[in-house]
């Protein structure tokens, strides 16, 4: 009995020691966090070409550990390594971890590294997403550093005000879409109050926002003052089918009176949605539910291949209109309400990053370059913060169809195969789509309120 | 004199201990419970401290909310999880349909695998072979290729968010939502899953028993239903309750068969509720509620273990393997009936072990997933022109088969250490069955079974992260881990194993003076070899598809399921499956090459 009392007293003493670790993170800057507050400090001054001349002399053939809730940053690899090989032919052998994690995971690995204090082998920078928890985990702790480069502060068309601190790479877009084949050819929404109708329950394929950090934050983002003056509007705008609809239900539920439109169309969305364990599944279920609806990442109907049943002919995207054509001669969006909502990803270096110069020179490859930006740019649905360095997708829809279903895209095409994929660029979500932006410092004070309401119609659906 | 007198006596009870000391650990199972008693103390008590500890601690996420400081005592994560206004649908439901689904699952898996393995090993019904190496699939492949296979098939129009199924499109007939969503479908999938654990475990009992009892009984003219139920069953009853022992644990912490088939219904069981509380690891929002269930579903798996201690550690307790010959007496199914039995088996075989391997294979080769209508496409394997991400053709993705041999090599490591410790621990606690330490080391190599996968890996990882030789070297990590977590296996199927082992085989080579070593490998091991075997086997199987144990500790490359949420991310499922499907292939070839060198496999253990 002595012996698993002295046991369990050594087992509790490491647990102890490991805990007490584990919260000494704390605020006060490690000598490591310190020196890397200068070193971007000064970086944030330096030309793209200076930067990477002390990249390259810092990270010669060494590995730069980065992880990314997005994978796309492999891509940009090996033209980072080229353009440093340029300064230090050792970079040609320099490597740079393509860890992925989702949302939730990503912050326990890296929060876990800085609170344990570790100096060795922790990760560098991050690409990561989910507002809500950047801002608790990351910054108001005040772990994650942030680095705005020269070329991207200096650029005419980007915002530092909006994307600026925490520094965002891009914003990615989830939006309203509709199964228009089959039996659901008729089915059109143009009033963001029609996700209420009773007729589509059980025919909203999204994610759970239980499982998905950022499918909660955009409803979070509903109850701000901006979204229920709008939600207001396309209430009580002629195209919304479902005015029946009491939202004096949930007069009380917010402490602001305007925020009833808020809750209300929480409430609907939530009741009529069916979730799915990811954005994959969601839109498979999508795409074989005739006169469904799916509040899916734009960007997952890309990878969909055309076969006799399955065809992204048939999806209408909601703000965009069934017959949507050359996405650079928009006119307004079709969708009283909003079309979407773009979060972003965002770009950190860590604490204790060993190489800071090369984080900085990554995430300024990444965000100022086209060459960084392109395996994000070839896909609808992503826009960067600094848009000079998009690929034009307004005409990603025109091209050939052959027979065996190969669809062979072209600029110069007249034949609008797929009008869903005919993106528009930022500009156009912004101003005509309205779409709702994540704005973190929002989330959080809003997080807890929301947040009880969410789970609790989820709990009792 | 006194002084004299007083050393003398001191050096005698000295010498005393030594002596005691030396007689007790020259018993090689007493060194054995004593050293993997210590190691599995530690090794399990870590996490579970950590998981009491996020029970009545603060969390960063929840300042402001449960407390003000990060580890300040609290009771929130209690009154969210049990008096809150979402405690009904947050716990208590999904309580009672965990319950629901644990038992039926355990009928559904203790029926189909006890009736299989009877059929096998003591009837003459043809087609064993074939019967008992496909019975095994399901439990190959990942939980949710079956959920998904059934979904596929039976989802019809009638069902929320529903569409034309394989069912409906064949005989036009729409399935009712409960036979796609729900209990019934949850609990049979898993039920099926986990069939082979008893056709396993009962089989190895069924196949190797002295038939003297029951050849007794018939020639006092028992009928067959009493020696069935008065013979067969109590001998059987270990395998019974060690099946449902795993059975139960393993659908109550099963999280992708309720998501697949309870999800789009808003059907939560415990399982599910935790890992979205748990998604974000120990900083997650909801962590310490996460905790408190992660607690819950322990405490109940303390329950059944305990039953399952007090029933082998009782005199009820049957060798089935002695020193004296015997044969099992096979029930004849009658010439016309042995043909009709094996006939009905191997159709509800093909359709359940067969179809969704096959439905398996399909999804890495068709265009969008479970779409049938323009035939099939070997792109996915074959380009070598870039997909998407970088990422070509599976036989073109260096990254994937990368992966597979980290998996490998992975999961021999955690299978060795894992089968010989369970093998040792097995051998010893059966030897020492009615001491309190045996009692205690046995129940403590169950207990990771029953600790959830992904707190597991949330707690090694923050672990490791403050040793940093440690954190440099995550395979150590995951090795670690890994063997903590498949020790189970290995023991309760050793455990099986040497309490069927009579102990008078041993026993005669031990009055030979033949050491222990020798008798271990020369006379237990040859014995029990299939059922030994499987200690090695399952904790290979079960991490060559695992991702939740190493979600937090293993980089992205290193394992093949890590990589695959990336190929998922990317947009590719079709090379998901497709890694998935090399996964079960490569099961599939150990198990053969183990059954050529060994001549014992999962399924060739009980007699196909």
């Amino acid at each position: 009995m002595r012996k698993t009392k002295g046991l369990f007293a050594v087992s509790a003493g490491l647990i102890c020691a490991c805990a007490m670790t584990a919260c000494g993170g704390g605020n006060q800057d490690t000598p490591e966090k310190a020196r890397n507050r200068e070193v971007i400090a000064e970086a944030q001054t330096l030309s793209r070409d200076d930067l990477f001349k002390k990249a390259a002399e810092e990270i010669g053939g060494d590995t730069l550990r980065f992880i990314g809730t997005s994978s796309r940053f492999k891509n940009a690899i090996d033209g980072f390594k080229a353009e440093l090989s340029k300064y230090n032919s050792a970079c040609a052998n320099m490597t740079i971890t393509t860890d992925t994690a989702v949302d939730g995971e990503i912050y326990q690995k890296l929060i876990g590294e800085i609170d344990a204090g570790l100096t060795t082998g922790n990760y560098d920078a991050a690409l990561v997403q989910d507002g809500y928890q950047l801002q608790k985990l990351g910054l108001d702790t005040g772990h994650f550093l942030n680095y705005i480069p020269k070329e991207w502060s200096d650029a005419s068309d980007t915002n530092a005000k909006l994307n600026g601190n925490p520094f965002s790479l891009q914003y990615n877009m989830k939006t309203w879409m509709v199964n228009n084949g089959g039996a659901g050819a008729d089915v059109v929404v143009d009033n963001i109050w029609d996700i209420t109708l009773p007729k589509y329950k059980g025919h909203i394929h999204t994610m759970d926002p239980n499982n998905e950090n950022v499918n909660r934050d955009w409803l979070i983002m509903l109850t701000s003052d901006e979204w229920c003056a709008k939600l207001k509007t396309a209430y009580e705008a002629s195209t919304n089918d479902n005015k029946s609809l009491n939202v004096d239900e949930f007069k009380s539920t917010g402490s602001k009176e305007d925020q009833k439109y808020a809750y209300a169309f929480i409430n609907g969305f939530l009741q009529n949605a069916v979730f799915a364990a990811d954005d994959g599944a969601a839109r498979d279920a999508f795409m074989r539910d005739e006169g469904s609806l799916g509040w899916i990442v734009y960007s997952k109907i890309a990878s969909i291949q055309e076969t006799a049943a399955i065809s992204k002919k048939n999806i209408t995207i909601a703000a965009l209109g069934k017959d949507a054509g050359d996405g650079k001669t928009r006119g307004d969006s079709e969708i009283d309400g909003f079309g979407g909502f773009m979060y972003k990803h965002y770009l950190q270096i860590m604490p204790n990053a060993a190489h800071p110069y090369t984080a900085c020179a990554f995430i300024n490859y990444l965000s100022t370059t086209a060459e960084g930006y392109a395996a994000w740019g070839k896909d609808i649905g992503d826009y960067p913060s600094m848009p000079s360095i998009n690929i034009d997708r307004t005409k990603y829809g025109y091209g050939e169809l052959a027979e065996d279903y190969t669809f062979t895209q072209s600029n110069d095409s007249t034949t609008n195969v797929f009008p869903c994929l005919n993106d528009p660029a930022s500009g156009w979500w912004e101003d005509k789509a309205d779409v709702v932006i994540e704005d973190p410092a929002f989330i959080v004070g809003e997080y807890n309120n929301v947040d009880t309401f969410i789970r609790r119609v989820i709990a009792n659906k | 004199m006194d002084k004299n007198l007083t050393m003398d006596s001191m050096k005698l009870k000295i010498k005393k201990g030594v002596n005691k000391g030396l007689t007790f650990f020259g018993v090689p199972a007493n060194s054995i419970l004593v050293i993997f008693g210590i190691l599995l103390l530690i090794l399990t008590f870590i996490p579970l401290i950590y998981i009491l500890m996020d029970c009545f601690t603060v969390h960063l996420m929840e300042i402001g909310l449960a407390g003000n400081s990060v580890g300040e005592f609290t009771w929130y994560h209690f009154y969210e999880v049990f008096a809150s206004e979402t405690a009904v649908a947050n716990f208590y439901r999904p309580l009672g349909n965990s319950l629901a689904v644990s038992v039926l699952s355990c009928v559904f898996a203790v029926l189909f695998g006890g009736t299989v393995a009877y059929l096998v090993t003591r009837t003459n019904m043809p087609f064993k072979k074939f019967i008992s190496a496909v019975f095994i699939f399901p439990y190959i492949m990942p939980q949710w290729t079956l959920a998904l296979f059934w979904k596929n098939f039976f989802i019809s129009t009638n069902c929320t968010g529903g569409y034309v199924g394989e069912l409906q499109a064949l005989t036009g007939w729409a399935s009712p939502e409960w036979l796609v969503y729900g209990t019934f479908p949850i609990s049979l999938v898993l039920g099926l899953h986990y069939a082979p654990f008893a056709y396993i475990l009962i089989g190895g009992i069924l196949r190797n028993m002295d038939a003297n009892l029951e050849e007794a009984a018939t020639i006092l003219n028992v009928p067959r239903h009493k020696i069935f139920t008065h013979i067969t069953i109590p001998i059987l009853k270990p395998a019974i309750l060690s099946t449902i022992l795993l059975v139960f644990s393993s659908a109550m912490s099963s999280y992708p068969v309720a998501t697949t088939l309870g999800k789009p219904i808003n059907y939560q069981v415990l399982a599910t509720i935790m890992y979205s509380m748990l998604q974000g690891g120990r900083y997650s929002r909801q962590a310490g509620m996460g905790a408190i269930i992660s607690m819950i579903l322990i405490l109940i798996g303390v329950i059944i273990l305990i039953m399952n201690t007090v029933s082998t550690g009782s005199r009820k307790q049957y060798t089935t393997v002695s020193g004296k010959s015997g044969q099992i007496s096979k029930q004849n199914l009658g010439k016309v009936g042995k043909w009709i039995v094996a006939a009905i088996l191997s159709i509800i075989v093909v359709f359940l072990c067969i179809g969704p391997m096959v439905s398996f294979i399909f999804e890495s080769i068709l265009p969008n997933s479970g779409d049938y209508s323009s035939g099939f496409t070997g792109r996915w394997w074959i380009s070598q022109e870039v997909l998407r991400n970088g990422y070509r053709g599976i036989f073109y993705t260096p990254e994937i088969w990368n992966a597979l041999g980290g998996s490998i090599l992975l999961s021999l490591v955690c299978s060795v250490f894992a089968g010989t410790f369970g093998l040792l621990i097995g051998y010893a606690v059966s030897k020492k069955r009615k001491s309190r330490l045996a009692q205690g080391v046995n129940a403590l190599a169950f207990l990771p079974y029953l600790l959830p996968s992904i707190s597991l890996s949330a707690i090694f990882f923050m672990v490791s992260a403050n040793i940093p030789w440690l954190y440099a070297m995550p395979f150590l990590t995951c090795v670690i881990v890994g063997v903590v977590k498949y020790i189970p296996f290995a023991s309760r199927s050793s455990l099986n194993a040497m309490l069927q082992l009579s102990n008078e085989i041993e026993e005669a080579a031990l009055i030979q003076n033949v050491p222990w070593w020798k008798r271990m490998v020369r006379i237990v091991f040859p014995i029990q070899k299939s059922s030994f075997l499987s200690g090695y086997l399952l904790p290979f199987i079960s991490c060559m598809r695992e991702l939740s144990l190493f979600v937090f500790i293993a980089p992205t490359g290193m394992i093949l399921t890590t990589l695959m949420f990336q190929l998922e991310e990317t947009g590719l499922p079709a090379l998901e499956n497709g890694a998935n499907l090399i996964l079960v292939v490569v099961i599939l070839i150990f198990n053969y090459l183990i059954n050529k060198v060994t001549g014992a496999s999962l399924d060739k253990g009980i007699g196909g």
